[in-house]
């Protein structure tokens, strides 16, 4: 299993950039996590440590334990920036508890929404085995814990959203082709009729930019988890084709433009001097389908995901260790991309 | 201080109006702002995205229920374990603990059934509760097996399945509540 940071090299320039599972649980008995006073949470988050420490046995990694009482705002919003947990954590760090895995890709969280959140994140469409991956961990904690379950509504959850299998399945995929279409709208529309979300990954007041999109499902209740799993893989499928005939047919009626455009993405890259958030996702969008066109080389996908994270806000004052202004952020920011660019010659 | 507006929040935020010089000033909660100024103060795209569905959810909470007579006794309901009243559960869209889903099942399944669909979880279930389920499940398909023999008068048949339900609630030995919640 692959972080998907690192990519898959086989598949890398596949479209979708990564696949993730999540499974809520609650346990038994216990108020939900609002419910909970600070105490509470605490030792619920002591209890499945104590649980999940026998892990070791099973797992040849050990997993790193985390009390986000006791971590710096900066780590948090660090991780927020690399997808492992959301915003809502940053507020509710008195009561949380997080189990990472070393290499990333697994991660559980206690006392989110839900008392338990395992998830796991890996490269490319791999729904499957990180399907897998979760359900091991989960069977794994179903024995030493009375989850909160009904017969007929499934696990019990806070949110009624997400009843049934408790279970949050998305794919993360790169759409620069049917966004500059407008395809994209059609797409939004029509995934929710077959109980699917879109979102863009980067929003800023309400615009999208970025070209990056997380699908996930929106049912959870009277669907199995396989039924979703290739649901959504038949979706992603399906859009990674029309994203693939988009891209074939804007090169083959705008080759110069779109050269131009990548070109160009790429000069400003290698030579700006400041830059903010939006535009350096923007340009990275079309460094990044150079890559997937083949037009540009000497630039992997790996390193472009790499970028993607640490080029925001929290994980620039993270590497430089020290407060800095938004000026400071973007001349750090603009360093960094020329760091991880240069010697691109094409 | 308390937000002048909704009463239940710490004020954050200071509301300054001025029009042709005079002044008016309102100690708000970030989201009593948030809702009469339209400025955004959170940046992040998933917060705003997870404070849309909650606030849909409560929508449908408000709407299903609003229209029937018995919205007086709602209010009313609380959920003994946790605490939660049902205003906690219309303004978050969140409930409290498992044994809310029974408190509140009345005004949940509509919102649930518009959700998620009218239908039954058919996917994973805990080994723990497995058996317990298995059994019932069998239970429930003979009895009306049982019915339907009497029914189109196949007495033998009848007593066959009686006998099986028989061997089935005695080898198996449960309580009224079996192993799940």
């Amino acid at each position: 299993m692959n972080n998907w940071i690192l990519g898959n090299p086989q598949n890398a320039k596949d479209i979708v950039l990564s696949s993730k599972i999540k499974l809520m649980r609650n346990i038994a008995g216990i108020s939900f996590p609002g419910k909970l006073d600070e105490n509470c949470s605490k030792d619920v988050v002591y209890k499945i440590e104590n649980y999940m420490d026998k892990q070791s046995s099973i797992y040849n990694e050990s997993f790193k334990l985390m009390h986000l009482w006791d971590c710096d705002n900066l780590i948090i919003n660090t991780y927020m920036e690399r997808q492992l947990i959301s915003s809502k954590m940053l507020k509710e760090k008195q009561k949380i508890g997080l189990m990472i895995k070393e290499d990333e890709t697994v991660i559980v969280t206690i006392n989110d929404e839900d008392h338990i959140g395992i998830q796991c994140t890996s490269a490319g469409l791999s729904l499957k085995e990180t399907f897998e991956e979760v359900n091991k961990i989960e069977e794994f904690l179903e024995e030493k814990v009375d989850l909160a379950f009904d017969e007929r509504l499934g696990y019990l959850t806070t949110s009624p959203a997400n009843l049934g299998t408790g279970m949050k399945a998305s794919i993360m995929m790169h759409l620069p082709a049917l966004t500059l279409n407008k395809e994209i709208n059609s797409l939004f529309k029509g995934l929710t009729q077959v109980g699917m979300n879109i979102k863009s990954v980067f929003k800023e007041e309400d615009a999208n930019f970025g070209n990056i999109y997380i699908i996930s499902n929106q049912v959870s209740l009277g669907i199995s988890e396989e039924e979703i799993i290739n649901n959504l893989e038949a979706v992603a499928c399906e859009v990674m084709l029309q994203e693939k005939n988009c891209r074939n047919q804007l090169m083959k009626n705008y080759e110069y433009e779109m050269k131009d455009k990548i070109f160009r993405a790429l000069g400003t890259a290698q030579n700006s001097i400041m830059i903010d958030l939006r535009e350096s996702i923007e340009l990275m969008s079309y460094i990044r389908l150079g890559v997937e066109l083949d037009i540009l080389d000497k630039i992997s996908i790996s390193n472009l995901n790499k970028l993607m994270i640490e080029v925001q806000p929290y994980n620039l004052r993270l590497k430089n260790n020290k407060a800095l202004s938004e000026k400071e952020i973007s001349i750090e920011r603009s360093l960094l991309i020329k760091q991880y660019l240069k010697n691109i010659e094409n | 201080m308390l937000c002048e507006k909704c009463n239940k929040n710490r004020a954050t935020v200071h509301l300054l109006k001025i029009i042709n010089g005079n002044k008016q000033g309102i100690m708000l909660c970030e989201r009593c702002a948030n809702e009469l100024t339209n400025i955004p103060s959170i940046v992040n795209f998933e917060e705003l995205d997870e404070f849309k569905f909650q606030k849909l959810v409560s929508g449908l909470i408000d709407y299903m229920n609003n229209s029937k007579s018995e919205g007086d006794r709602y209010e009313k309901l609380i959920c003994n374990n946790c605490n939660t009243t049902y205003k906690d559960f219309r303004d978050t869209g969140f409930l409290g603990c498992s044994k809310c889903y029974d408190v509140f099942s009345d005004m949940i399944n509509p919102v649930i059934k518009r959700i998620q669909g009218d239908v039954e979880h058919i996917g994973k279930i805990p080994k723990k509760s497995s058996e317990y389920i298995i059994y019932k499940r069998k239970l429930l398909k003979l009895k009306s097996e049982l019915q339907e023999s009497i029914l189109v008068e196949e007495y033998e048949n009848a007593a066959k399945i009686r006998d099986e339900i028989k061997n089935l609630t005695n080898s198996i030995n449960f309580g009224e509540d079996g192993n799940n919640e």
